[in-house]
C-alpha cells in the first residue's frame, strides 16, 4: 500500500458520503424523510390508525398495508429478504419486527413526531415460537441447507461409530446473533420522468440488488431476472429502469442496508410524489436486517487407536425466519480433516422470526466450533496434543470430492501459529498465571470455502495512459478500492493516481459481489481477462505476433526488443476497450479443490472465584493465497478474530418467547467487542503465493476458528466445556463442577 | 443564542427538543459526525465541547454552553490534524463509519492523559466501538500521537 487506502483522506477528515449523509449537492435532491412503524409482536392481525400522525404539518403520508402499491413477488439470489412477504402488503404479522407502517415526513423529527403518534392495534394471533426448543414440531429434514447441503453420506458412517476405538459425542447451541454494522443505513429514492427510479444505497452486490428492486416494482423485463441473466452471464451494460447509486458501506459483515428498506423507499416515494430518504434506525436493523441463526448440534466423531477419523457423524437442527435463507452448517466440516466415512443430516424449523442470513463465515462459523470440540474430546480420549491430533487428521487432498488441492498450507499454519505462539512450551492448563488466576490455552483449525463468482469488468485504456475499469464493486470497510487499484497497477505498468474505477452506478459492469470473501477473487480475474486483450491489442500495434508482452513503466515490453513507449502505441490505437469475464467456481467445483485455512491459538486467564475470564492472546497463522495488501489483509484477519472473541463470549441476540421480540435490540446491550475487550491479536500469513490471480479468500476465514479455539482455552484452565455460544458468565458458574467460594480455597 | 462551532456562530435551533447531533446533520449540514445508535451507546457521535468529549447524541443542542469542535472542524483546510495522519499512517479504521467519533475520542483521549499505556488507550477508548475492530491499529495510531506529544 503506498501510503494510505484510497478512500483514507475522506474517511479521516469526516468527508466520506454514507447515504444518510447525501445531501442537495451530492444527488441533486432534498428528500423527505420516512421512519417505519414495526410490529411489538410476532403474530396477529394490524390495523393502524394514522389519523392524529396526518394531522401533524409535517406530515406528508401515511403508508400501511391498506394503501400501500401493491408488489410483485421477487426472486432474490441470496435468498435472505425480503422473505416469504413483501413489505406492506397484507394485515398478517409473521414476526415481530415486522414493518407495518411508513410514515413520510418534512424532516426527522416531523418523521419522529408522527411515528409517537401513530397508532397501531394488533389483533392478538397464536403464540409465536422463536426458539428451537419451543419447536420441536416445526423441525422438517431437509436436502439442501441453503446454498449447502442438508444431507451427505460417504460410506456407512454409523457402522464405523459402532467399530471406532474412540468416540465424541457431544451437542453444541449457538445463539443467533447480529452483523450490527456500525452504520445503520439509509436509501433515497426518486422517481424518474421516464418511469424508472434512482436510488442512493450502499449495497454489496449490486446487480443482484438491483434486479430485486426492479421485479419487486415491475419495471419490466430488462430490469428483473432476464436483465439480471443478461448482465451477469452476457456482460450486458446500461442503465435500465432502476438507477442504483452506490456509495460507501459503514461496514456490513452480512448486510448494510435491508432489502426491505430498498424496497420501502421507492415506495414512500412513489405514495408521496416526491424523493424520499427512508432512515433505519439502529432499533430498526434488528428485524428488517438479517441475523445469524441459532443452530444445535449433535456431533459424534469415530476415531481409531491412533486417533485418525473413521466416521464424522453431524446432525443440524438449524432455525431460520421468514426468507428461504437456511444457515449452510453441514458444507463444511467434512472438508476439514481426512475421515473414512461420514453422514449429515439436517433439519430445519420455520420460525415467527425475521429472515435469518449471511454473516461472517456462514454456516461455518457455527460448524467448525462443533467439530473442533469433537476433535478436542478425541484428543482426550487418545492422550494427544490437540496440535498433533489435528496434524495426524490433515486431509492431502479433498476429503470428499479426492480431488488435489490447488494449493494448501494448513501445516505451515500449525507450524507457524504454534511457534508464534509457544504451544509447545506452554504451561499446564489449570496453572497460576502468577496472580491468582487459572491459565488455559486451547487451538483450533479454520476453513473456509474459495469461491468465485461470475463478474463483467469494462476496462479502457485511454490514449493519455489512464486506466478506466467499469465494475460495480462495493467498498465495505474490506478495502477492495485500494487492492484492485494495485492489481491494475501491476497489470497494466501504471502509477495508481492514472487507474479509476468506476464502481458506483448501474452502468458499471456487472461485478461479483462484496460477498463470502469472493470480490477480490472474482473481480481481479474479470479485469485480469481483460487486460490481456489489451495487451494484445498493444502488441499487434506495435506489429508482435507474440503474446508474451507485459506492460511496465508506461511502455509494452517485448522479449529481445526494446521496449515500446505506451505512448507511440496509444497514438496509434487511440482508446481500447475490452470486456473481460471470470466465471463460476465454488470450493471443489474445478479440477482442484480450493479453500482458505487456518490455525488458531488462545491463551486465557480465568478467576477462579467468579469465572471472569480474560482472553490474553490470540494468534493465527492464515493461509488465504496471495496477499494484495498485507496492511490491509492483516486488519482483515485481526478483525475478524476480534469478531470471532465476540462470537465466543458475548454476541447473542436474546428472544422473548412469549412476544417473540429480540429483547436486546440495541448495540450497547447485544454486546460485541469493544477496545477494552480486545486482546493481543497476531494474524501471521502462510503459503505464500504470488502469482497473478493466485487468490483464496480473507475476511471470513478468520471468524472460523477463533470461537472453538477460546473454547478450548477455557477447557483446559477449568477443566470444564461448554458447548455452546456464547460462553457467558451464567453458563461458565453453571458448567464448572463445583464453583469455589474464596480464592484462598482456590489456592488451596 | 447562537452556538460556537468549529470557530463560527450558528443559529440555535427553533425546537428545544433537537440533539446537538441531529442539528449538527440536520440543521447545519455537518455531516462529519456520525449517528450509529442515537442512544449514547456507540460513540460514532463524539463531538468535542471546550475540549472535552461528548455524545452529541445525549446532548440537547439547547443546553451547549461552550465551543463544539467536530471532526470538519479539527484541521484546517488539506492539513490533518495529527491525529487524523495517525489514523491514516496506522491504517486505524476500515469502513470508516465510526472514524470522526473514534478520532474526537482519541484526541481528547490523549489531551486527558490517558494514553499513556497500551492497556489506558484501551480502558479510556472503549466507549468508541468499531464492529470492524481495528482497535490495535486505533491504539497503535493513539499511542503514536501521545509519544510525539511527549517528545516535545
Amino acid at each position: 500500500m503506498q501510503g494510505h487506502r484510497i478512500e483514507g483522506i475522506e474517511k479521516v477528515t469526516g468527508r466520506a458520503g454514507f447515504v444518510d449523509d447525501l445531501r442537495l449537492a451530492d444527488t441533486g435532491m432534498e428528500p423527505l424523510v420516512a421512519l417505519v412503524a414495526t410490529a411489538p409482536v410476532a403474530s396477529g392481525r394490524v390495523s393502524v390508525d394514522a389519523t392524529a400522525a396526518l394531522a401533524l404539518p409535517g406530515t406528508r403520508c401515511v403508508i400501511d398495508h391498506a394503501n400501500a402499491p401493491r408488489m410483485r413477488g421477487v426472486f432474490v439470489a441470496s435468498m435472505c429478504e425480503p422473505g416469504t412477504r413483501m413489505p406492506l402488503q397484507s394485515d398478517r404479522i409473521d414476526y415481530a419486527g415486522q414493518v407495518v407502517a411508513m410514515i413520510v415526513a418534512d424532516d426527522l423529527q416531523a418523521a419522529r413526531d408522527a411515528l409517537a403518534v401513530l397508532t397501531i392495534a394488533i389483533e392478538d394471533g397464536p403464540t409465536p415460537a422463536v426458539i428451537l426448543s419451543d419447536a420441536d414440531d416445526r423441525l422438517v429434514p431437509v436436502k439442501r441447507a441453503g446454498i449447502g447441503p442438508g444431507v451427505l453420506k460417504k460410506g456407512d458412517a454409523h457402522t464405523a461409530l459402532a467399530a471406532a476405538t474412540h468416540v465424541a459425542d457431544i451437542e453444541t447451541h449457538h445463539a443467533p446473533h447480529h452483523p450490527n454494522p456500525m452504520e445503520p443505513g439509509a436509501v433515497i429514492a426518486r422517481w424518474d420522468e421516464d418511469g424508472g427510479v434512482t436510488i442512493h444505497a450502499a449495497v454489496q452486490w449490486h446487480h443482484i440488488d438491483a434486479s430485486m428492486i426492479g421485479q419487486a416494482l415491475g419495471l419490466g423485463w430488462g430490469a428483473g431476472p432476464a436483465g439480471l441473466l443478461g448482465r451477469a452471464v452476457l456482460g450486458r451494460t446500461g442503465k435500465g429502469k432502476v438507477r442504483l447509486e452506490n456509495h460507501l458501506s459503514g461496514g456490513a459483515f452480512g448486510r448494510n442496508i435491508s432489502y426491505q428498506a430498498l424496497l420501502l423507499a421507492p415506495m414512500a416515494a412513489k405514495v408521496a410524489g416526491a424523493p424520499v430518504k427512508l432512515v433505519q434506525t439502529r432499533r430498526d436493523t434488528f428485524s428488517l436486517m438479517s441475523h445469524r441463526s441459532e443452530v444445535r448440534q449433535r456431533l459424534r466423531l469415530g476415531a481409531n487407536d491412533a486417533g485418525k477419523l473413521t466416521s464424522v457423524v453431524i446432525e443440524p437442527d438449524i432455525a431460520r425466519g421468514h426468507a428461504a435463507f437456511v444457515e449452510p452448517v453441514g458444507e463444511m466440516p467434512m472438508q476439514l480433516y481426512a475421515h473414512d466415512t461420514h453422514r449429515l443430516t439436517t433439519r430445519v424449523a420455520k420460525l415467527d422470526l425475521p429472515g435469518a442470513g449471511w454473516m461472517r463465515g456462514p454456516g461455518v462459523a457455527h460448524a467448525i466450533f462443533a467439530l473442533e470440540q469433537g476433535m478436542d474430546d478425541i484428543a482426550r480420549r487418545t492422550g494427544s496434543d490437540p496440535l498433533d491430533l489435528r496434524i495426524a487428521n490433515h486431509a492431502d487432498e479433498h476429503p470428499v470430492s479426492a480431488k488435489p488441492w490447488d494449493a494448501k498450507a494448513l501445516l505451515e499454519a500449525y507450524e507457524v501459529g504454534a511457534e508464534a505462539f509457544g504451544w509447545r512450551d506452554r504451561p499446564k492448563g489449570g496453572s497460576s498465571d502468577g496472580q491468582g488466576r487459572w491459565r488455559g490455552f486451547g487451538m483450533a483449525s479454520a476453513i473456509d470455502l474459495g469461491r468465485q463468482f461470475p463478474a463483467h469488468a469494462t476496462v479502457t485504456l485511454t490514449r493519455d495512459a489512464r486506466v478506466v475499469v467499469s465494475l460495480a464493486v462495493a467498498e465495505i470497510g474490506q478495502g477492495l478500492l485500494t487492492g484492485l487499484t494495485g492489481l491494475v497497477s501491476e497489470m497494466t505498468g501504471l502509477p495508481q493516481d492514472q487507474i479509476e474505477i468506476d464502481r458506483r452506478g448501474t452502468d458499471a459492469g456487472y461485478a461479483a459481489g462484496s460477498i463470502g470473501s469472493t470480490g477480490t477473487y472474482s473481480n481481479a480475474a474479470a479485469i485480469q481477462s481483460a487486460v490481456e486483450k489489451i495487451k494484445a491489442k498493444l502488441a499487434r500495434a506495435a506489429g508482435e505476433n507474440s503474446t508474451e508482452v507485459w506492460l511496465q513503466q508506461s511502455a509494452l515490453a517485448v522479449p529481445g526488443r526494446d521496449p515500446v513507449p505506451l505512448a507511440d502505441l496509444l497514438a496509434k490505437t487511440g482508446d481500447i476497450t475490452a470486456k473481460g469475464r471470470a466465471g463460476l467456481t465454488f470450493g471443489a467445483g474445478g479440477k482442484q479443490a480450493k479453500a482458505s485455512f487456518g490455525a488458531v491459538f488462545c491463551e486465557m486467564a480465568v478467576d477462579p472465584v467468579t469465572l471472569e475470564l480474560e482472553v490474553v492472546r490470540l494468534v493465527g497463522a492464515y493461509d488465504c493465497g496471495r496477499v494484495l495488501q498485507p496492511t490491509i489483509a492483516r486488519a482483515q484477519l485481526v478483525g475478524a478474530m476480534i469478531m470471532g472473541l465476540g462470537q465466543a463470549l458475548m454476541e447473542e441476540t436474546r428472544l422473548d418467547r412469549r412476544r417473540g421480540n429480540w429483547t436486546n435490540a440495541e448495540i450497547g446491550e447485544a454486546l460485541i467487542p469493544t477496545q477494552a475487550d480486545c486482546p493481543d491479536v497476531e494474524a501471521h500469513f502462510v503459503g505464500h503465493q504470488d502469482g497473478l490471480m493466485d487468490f483464496k479468500g480473507i475476511a471470513e476465514i478468520a471468524i472460523v476458528g477463533v470461537a472453538p479455539a477460546i473454547a478450548s482455552a477455557f477447557a483446559d484452565a477449568t477443566g470444564a466445556v461448554i458447548h455452546a455460544t456464547p460462553l457467558t458468565h451464567a453458563r461458565r458458574l453453571a458448567a464448572v463442577a463445583r464453583p469455589l467460594t474464596s480464592r484462598r480455597e482456590a489456592a488451596a | 443564542m447562537t452556538l460556537r462551532i468549529n470557530g463560527s456562530d450558528h443559529p440555535q435551533p427553533a425546537d428545544p427538543r433537537t440533539t446537538l447531533l441531529d442539528h449538527l446533520r440536520e440543521g447545519l449540514n455537518l455531516v462529519g459526525t456520525k449517528k450509529g445508535c442515537d442512544h449514547g451507546q456507540c460513540g460514532a457521535c463524539t463531538v468535542l465541547i471546550d475540549g472535552k468529549r461528548v455524545l452529541s447524541c445525549l446532548q440537547l443542542a439547547a443546553t451547549v454552553r461552550g465551543e463544539v469542535t467536530t471532526i470538519e472542524g479539527l484541521s484546517g483546510g488539506d492539513n490533518l490534524h495529527p491525529m487524523q495522519a495517525a489514523f491514516l499512517e496506522h491504517d486505524a479504521y476500515q469502513c470508516g463509519f465510526c472514524t470522526p467519533g473514534q478520532i474526537m475520542s482519541a484526541v481528547a483521549c490523549v489531551a486527558e492523559g490517558h494514553a499513556g499505556s497500551d492497556a489506558e488507550i484501551a480502558e479510556w477508548m472503549s466507549g468508541n466501538l468499531c464492529r470492524c475492530a481495528a482497535y490495535p491499529q486505533i491504539r497503535a495510531a493513539i499511542a503514536d500521537v501521545a509519544g510525539q506529544e511527549d517528545l516535545e
